[in-house]
């Protein structure tokens, strides 16, 4: 090992991507636009749902009732004209999610101690969605239902403790922890770092080596004396220190843009963060050994990172949930354990110690990575 | 004793099913400036990368430096006595940074101690005369700037064997001749070794040894004298009263031929000499004997492709119509001036040659030419319709090969031409007509139903005229379309547009850098930086480079590196191998006297031909500004 011939390289390689506009915006602009984009478009919440609501009957009951949907968080009123077809042409186009119809005599038949219905007309093109969707009205009307029993035992004279016993025998009390309001973004938004890390950096090695192999000025590196791991390392460091001001700029978005709170220690965020970076360096090292072309590299390396990424990593369905080859395949890829850290030190509040397991993995990880690149790495070529 | 630096024994390497390599053996002595000559395709590069460890064989032996090498680890071993240059125009270097950064790069990664790299930095600098360009972005160099630059970075550790892959395509003469010397100074100097490929068969007299390639074999290796000896004929120019007729004849009795100097260059097999001699005075023809070259070691190994394809009797009508005109034609990309004031005139039925280096204009001109691009300032008038106001008009009367392949590849022959007479509205009877007339034209017939990607270059090539022929235009202009091809494609493709324009009357504008193939033409255009810089028929510029400068005589000095100094301050001196070509008008006792005036004593000395890149070195030498 010549340190000499290492920093030649890296100083050759830094001066050609400070140099390199197109190249600078990748490697600094990219991961910045993959939060921004991800940030907001994954959220998984369901909020502010348009509805549509149809009141034939008019009366102070019938809008009570249209109310407790209209204030609710989880949708927003769109219209309350009540022409079905202008609402039904809504509901296909997509406009509103909802319709809410409420049948004239609404008022009178709950007066009179009758049961009364109302209709609830769902866009079912998401089955995903129109299931949160009936969940939520239920819940609703479920709230209303309970009221109306509890304003009943208490017209009886029931004392309160009793109206609540009989109305609600058993109560559920729920709390999020970590996530005090159950806000799928912070998950997503500390997630992320770990799925842009193993996106980005396998991108920037593996085009730096295959910029090369195109334009012929790798054969300057396979007829000098430069080693395979001087020349890899050579490769990796200069985009090292690019990704770790990744690491920082992440971090401010997923923190101070999505408001996710940090809990852990920062110093074990940090280091795992830098390690992690390390090794996704290093699988864009591995990639360049198999591919001749940039745009080569470049889909071989969104193909590698994206899809374990965003399917294996915990970042839209937690690792334990998937089935049991979907599990083996998230222990082959690094993004589980980082995405789990990244949960830990974000919303857990853990530190070193609690991490030691995931840290020895991704350890163990980077070193196999390097030595696969190692491995594949030739200076005399088969073709 | 002879050291011998590399040498290779039935080498043998296959790309999948594709035999790149065959039984190829090697020596390559130390000190000797060594050629590796052959048409692209022919194994060279891949010859080249094996012997210095960057790609894996198949079969055979290697040695450097002494030493059988056969793992990654034996060659890793030679490095740092060896560099290797890729083919392309600086592909080795890093575009973005400066000529001195990028100097600094190959110093360290040699692990040169920073005074050594300072001070051979500057001498290597100053000697190519990039010194006033060392802080200037490698993207913003010329291409000969970055051809030496290229060159220097690579000997910067003084390595023992300095490999270059084609090292000059494409560049123009005068960086060439540069190259040349600078290379064959450190030979000299260092007694280093060089292995150098080159597709270019008119620079074989550059080396002092060299192995002429030919589709992944050696066939022939030694001094160029030697090799030129061994071709198995003599060669004639002939002219006769009708051309057509004369090559048909020529042709059908298995003679190679070539359009040359308004009649043909004949390949006459040895023993068919006496035979030839009586035909050319039976048929009253004109004749001289001229130079073989190396180019003819390959006419000689098998018969020319007969050429059925001629329509009897077809001869094109005597005219002096002007086709193409312009006038002050320039292009301007930003401050950089593509083309500069370009004033031209081409008549009907010409076969009209525009040379020059990569980077000279052609192609931007041709494209003005066609209309595909509006000129900066001038005009240009083409088939009697101006580019600029009439480009629809214009575009029904010319067909363009462009240089890159715009054929589409997995389409068949057949398909290839039908859609392009498609394109061109071409009805139905007529589509069919004409599909016939240029299958049988370009003799690809045997070839209708093959797919364009699956036929060799030669063919490919034929294709892509019939198809900018389809729509009988008057002008054709054909952007380096041999570039590549061996000399067998080429004599078929040159005759085949020689034909053309004599019994069709078709109007031929051929861009090429293979500046032999200038001969071909009946006149031509050298460009050099976006301007013409000669003018005319080749043979007459010829004369007039002979009435002005002299003839060439290549001689042999002892020390070749004194001489070199001495003369070049007079005339413009050109190193050859291990000697130098130096123009003198006179005979040549008067040379020897003028070389003793020098103080210098010749140890012999040889009459050389006056060649194309003569032409193109005189007329641009002391016409460049930097």
């Amino acid at each position: 090992m010549k340190l000499k011939r290492i920093l030649a390289l890296v100083e050759k390689e830094t001066l050609e991507m400070w140099r390199d506009p197109l190249f600078l915006c990748l490697a600094l602009l990219v991961p910045s636009l993959f939060m921004f984009l991800f940030g907001y478009g994954l959220t998984l919440d369901v909020e502010h749902l348009p509805f549509w609501a149809i009141d034939y009957d008019q009366s102070p009951t019938s809008r009570d009732f249209l109310a407790n949907f209209s204030y609710s968080r989880y949708f927003s009123l769109k219209s309350r004209e009540t022409d079905e077809r202008k609402a039904l042409e809504a509901l296909v186009k997509g406009k509103i999610r909802l319709i809410l119809l409420v049948p004239p005599d609404f008022e009178r038949e709950l007066a009179a101690g009758r049961s009364a219905p109302v209709q609830a007309l769902i866009d079912g093109t998401f089955p995903y969605r129109a299931q949160i969707v009936k969940n939520y009205v239920q819940a609703i009307v479920g709230k209303l239902n309970r009221q109306k029993l509890k304003d009943f035992f208490r017209h009886k004279g029931l004392s309160e403790a009793r109206v609540e016993a009989l109305s609600e025998p058993i109560r559920l009390e729920v709390r999020y922890i970590y996530n005090e309001e159950a806000r799928s973004r912070w998950s997503v938004a500390s997630a992320l770092i770990g799925v842009i890390l193993l996106m980005v950096p396998p991108m920037l090695t593996s085009l730096a080596i295959c910029r090369e192999k195109e334009s012929g000025a790798i054969y300057n590196i396979y007829v000098s004396t430069i080693s395979r791991a001087e020349f890899l390392l050579g490769k990796a460091l200069p985009y090292f220190g690019i990704t770790a001001l990744n690491v920082l700029i992440l971090f401010l978005w997923a923190t101070l843009v999505f408001g996710a709170p940090f809990r852990g220690s920062f110093s074990c965020y940090l280091f795992s963060a830098l390690l992690y970076s390390f090794c996704s360096l290093g699988i864009g090292l591995w990639i360049s050994a198999f591919v001749r072309t940039q745009i080569a590299a470049l889909l071989l390396s969104l193909i590698v990172a994206m899809i374990p990424a965003f399917l294996y990593s915990g970042l839209l369905v937690p690792v334990v949930c998937l089935d049991v080859s979907g599990q083996v395949e998230a222990h082959l890829f690094p993004a589980m354990y980082f995405v789990s850290l990244l949960h830990g030190t974000f919303l857990k509040g853990l530190g070193w110690r609690a991490q030691a397991g995931n840290l020895l993995a991704l350890l163990i990880y980077t070193g196999l990575i390097y030595l696969l690149a190692y491995l594949s790495f030739h200076k005399r070529t088969k073709r | 004793m002879e050291r011998v630096v590399v040498e290779v024994k039935g080498l043998g390497k296959r790309f999948g099913r594709q035999k790149a390599l065959e039984e190829v053996s090697l020596r390559v002595p130390q000190g000797v400036l060594f050629g590796v000559v052959g048409p692209d395709g022919a194994g060279k590069s891949t010859l080249l990368k094996i012997i210095t460890g960057l790609l894996d064989f198949d079969q055979g032996e290697v040695y450097l430096f002494g030493r059988r090498r056969s793992s990654e680890r034996d060659f890793e071993e030679a490095k740092a006595d060896l560099c290797f240059m890729p083919q392309g125009l600086g592909a080795n270097l890093y575009q973005e940074l400066s000529v001195e950064e990028n100097l600094h790069f190959f110093g360290k990664l040699r692990l040169l101690d920073p005074q050594a790299l300072e001070q051979r930095k500057e001498e290597l600098l100053v000697l190519t005369g990039l010194w006033p360009f060392r802080r200037r972005r490698v993207k913003h160099l010329s291409g000969g700037m970055k051809q030496k630059l290229a060159f220097i970075c690579s000997v910067l550790h003084q390595p023992r064997l300095i490999v270059l892959d084609e090292p000059t395509t494409g560049v123009d003469p005068l960086s060439r001749e540069e190259f040349w010397s600078l290379l064959a100074g450190l030979v000299w100097r260092l007694g280093v070794t060089a292995l150098v490929s080159t597709t270019y068969l008119e620079e074989a007299e550059r080396f002092e040894q060299l192995a002429l390639m030919h589709q992944g074999r050696i066939l022939l290796q030694g001094t160029p004298s030697e090799l030129l000896s061994q071709v198995k004929g003599e060669i004639y120019w002939v002219q006769g009263e009708d051309p057509l007729d004369l090559g048909e004849k020529i042709l059908n009795r298995g003679w190679h031929l070539f359009p040359y100097a308004g009649g043909f260059r004949v390949f006459v097999p040895r023993e068919k000499v006496k035979e030839a001699r009586t035909f050319w005075s039976q048929e009253a023809l004109q004749s001289r004997p001229i130079a073989p070259s190396l180019g003819d070691l390959l006419l000689g190994l098998s018969p020319p492709e007969p050429l059925a394809f001629r329509e009897k009797g077809a001869r094109a009508p005597k005219t002096l119509e002007t086709v193409v005109r312009t006038e002050d034609l320039t292009k301007e990309f930003g401050s950089f001036r593509a083309v500069e004031g370009v004033s031209l005139e081409i008549k009907a039925g010409e076969i009209f040659g525009l040379l020059g280096p990569n980077g000279a204009g052609k192609t931007t001109l041709i494209r003005m030419l066609c209309g595909l691009m509006a000129p900066t300032r001038g005009r240009a008038l083409v088939a009697g319709y101006d580019s600029r106001k009439t480009p629809r008009e214009l575009r029904e009367n010319i067909g363009y090969l462009s240089q890159a392949f715009s054929l589409y590849r997995d389409l068949t022959v057949q398909e290839n031409i039908r859609l392009m007479a498609g394109i061109y509205g071409l009805s139905g009877r007529e589509a069919r007509l004409r599909l016939k007339e240029l299958l049988k034209l370009t003799g690809l017939e045997p070839f209708q139903n093959l797919r364009a990607e699956d036929l060799p270059l030669g063919l490919r090539q034929r294709l892509a005229l019939a198809c900018a022929l389809i729509h009988r235009p008057r002008i054709v202009f054909l952007d380096e379309p041999t570039s590549g091809m061996d000399i067998l494609g080429r004599e078929i493709f040159w005759n085949l547009v020689f034909y053309l324009s004599r019994a069709q009357g078709l109007t031929c504008l051929v861009t090429t850098h293979y500046l032999a193939e200038a001969e071909h033409c009946d006149r031509l255009a050298l460009m050099h930086r976006g301007r013409i810089v000669a003018y005319g028929r080749p043979e007459d510029l010829k004369r007039e480079l002979e009435r002005e400068a002299g003839r060439p005589y290549l001689i042999s000095f002892e020390d070749l590196h004194e001489a070199r100094e001495r003369l070049k301050a007079e005339r413009p001196v050109m190193v050859f191998g291990r000697r130098l070509r130096l123009f003198f008008p006179g005979k040549a006792e008067e040379l020897e006297a003028y070389l003793r005036a020098k103080g210098l004593k010749a140890l012999s000395w040889e009459k050389g031909e006056i060649t194309m890149e003569d032409i193109f070195f005189w007329h641009t030498v002391g016409k460049d500004e930097t």
